[in-house]
């Protein structure tokens, strides 16, 4: 785990168009490796906005991102890609990749250049933790909602990241990939992995062992529980 | 039998000549689909080649005509009824249309396969490719119904192709040279084994793996 990672969000505002309504409103929150983080609110709470711009994905319109003391906007491109190396990201409807379920996993080790031999053993891993063996080799537009999600989480999970943002992650699953989800990262949380989730279903996400819940409204945080 | 060597003659010209067109067109045409739906132009700029879809092919065959022609301002080309003319002007033609196809493919797609790659710790280059290579179903109907479009049409390949035998006559000016003089029979055949070959040409790209359709 190195030193950990620490991601702090600095007064962000956020709008999708120049013209448009802001989708965040002077956000700062601070999410940490070793740390688990519920983010519930209502549709259009700005809690996916919030979670692309932790995760490194969509610049701020306005406000910092300083990760590990650097300000991540302002870092050269290589910095940003060894940065977003260490988080993951998880989107709410699973964008599957062409190929079999193997090559979509696979596909997040090969574009760092590890060699195949290590993609294979870490695949073959986590493929048996998610209970995906059965469709390793299946076309990934041959899925289903749940199979393509549990996918999604694997592309993630096999990357081993210091933090991992999850958008909606139980939506398409069933109470038997729930249970394996839940198991795969309460373990992560114990090795200190962070873990960020969005979910309308926090009682199941409680089950992961949670630090804090932070409640958004109208692009605002309008409340922080803390649960430890 | 109205399967005789001269068709097949006919049939191979038309290949190569739409196909022909198809290659040079997808040279131009797919960069500039990319470069649009990465740049999300106005939709005015959209409009435009959507309208170009439905460029009449005479009209077009008529530009090409004037500016090929002996006295025109690319006279001095001799490319005048030339296979080289007709392939010029159906890459001009089938350009709106492998534009605006894979373009709207691209654009539905780019924005999600970038974001996912940027999530995954992807290179600029490595966020390219993976563009490119999930959103070759898109391009490959593109190219499918360009080349369809190029085989099937008429004006300018009369116009600027001129019908001539064993050099630039093509299935869809056979079947009119043969409709102009009552062998209705042999147009038929002529047309029937046009939709043959384009249906077959479609189904073979598809399964050369070239795409797939997207997860």
């Amino acid at each position: 785990m190195g030193d950990g990672l620490r991601i702090y969000l600095r007064d962000i505002w956020f709008k999708y168009d120049a013209k448009g309504e802001w989708a965040l409103r002077g956000i700062t929150i601070y999410f940490n490796s070793g740390e688990a983080t519920i983010i519930k609110g209502h549709n259009g709470s700005g809690k996916t906005t919030l979670m692309k711009i932790s995760s490194l994905i969509y610049r701020p319109t306005s406000g910092s991102v300083i990760i590990n003391d650097h300000d991540f906007w302002n870092l050269s491109d290589r910095d940003k890609i060894s940065f977003r190396r260490r988080v993951a990201f998880v989107h709410d409807k699973p964008i599957m990749l062409r190929g079999s379920v193997r090559r979509n996993i696979e596909y997040s080790l090969l574009i760092r250049g590890i060699e195949e031999e290590e993609v294979r053993k870490r695949c073959d891993e986590v493929i048996e933790e998610l209970g995906l063996k059965t469709i390793e080799n299946r076309s990934s537009n041959r899925l289903s909602a749940g199979q393509a999600q549990l996918v999604a989480i694997a592309r993630a999970l096999v990357t081993e990241p210091e933090i991992i943002f999850l958008d909606e992650p139980f939506a398409y699953l069933d109470n038997e990939k729930r249970k394996i989800l839940v198991r795969a990262l309460r373990g992560r949380r114990e090795e200190g992995v962070g873990i960020v989730i969005v979910s309308h279903e926090p009682e199941i996400a409680l089950q992961i062992g949670i630090d804090r819940v932070i409640t958004m409204e109208n692009g605002e945080i309008s409340n922080i529980s803390f649960l430890r | 039998m109205y399967l005789d060597s001269e068709v097949i003659d006919i049939a191979l010209r038309t290949i190569y000549i739409s196909g022909s067109a198809t290659l040079l067109a997808s040279l131009w045409s797919i960069p500039i689909s990319y470069t649009m739906a990465m740049r999300k132009p106005r939709s005015s700029v959209e409009a435009i080649f959507e309208a170009l879809v439905g460029l009449p092919t005479v009209l077009l065959g008529l530009l090409l005509y004037y500016l090929f022609n002996s006295s025109g301002p690319l006279g001095f080309l001799q490319l005048l009824y030339t296979p080289t003319a007709m392939i010029i002007g159906e890459a001009i033609l089938i350009t709106p249309i492998l534009i605006s196809v894979s373009y709207r493919y691209t654009k539905t797609y780019s924005k999600q396969i970038s974001e996912l790659a940027i999530s995954l710790g992807a290179t600029r280059i490595q966020t390219q490719v993976l563009i490119i290579r999930e959103t070759s179903a898109g391009l490959t109907a593109s190219i499918i119904m360009g080349f369809s479009r190029a085989m099937g049409e008429l004006g300018i390949a009369l116009m600027v192709g001129g019908n001539l035998k064993d050099y630039t006559r093509v299935m869809t000016t056979a079947i009119a040279f043969d409709v102009s003089r009552g062998e209705f029979e042999r147009g038929l055949v002529l047309g029937l084994l046009l939709l043959l070959i384009m249906i077959l040409i479609a189904i073979a790209i598809k399964s050369l793996g070239v795409v797939g359709a997207r997860g």
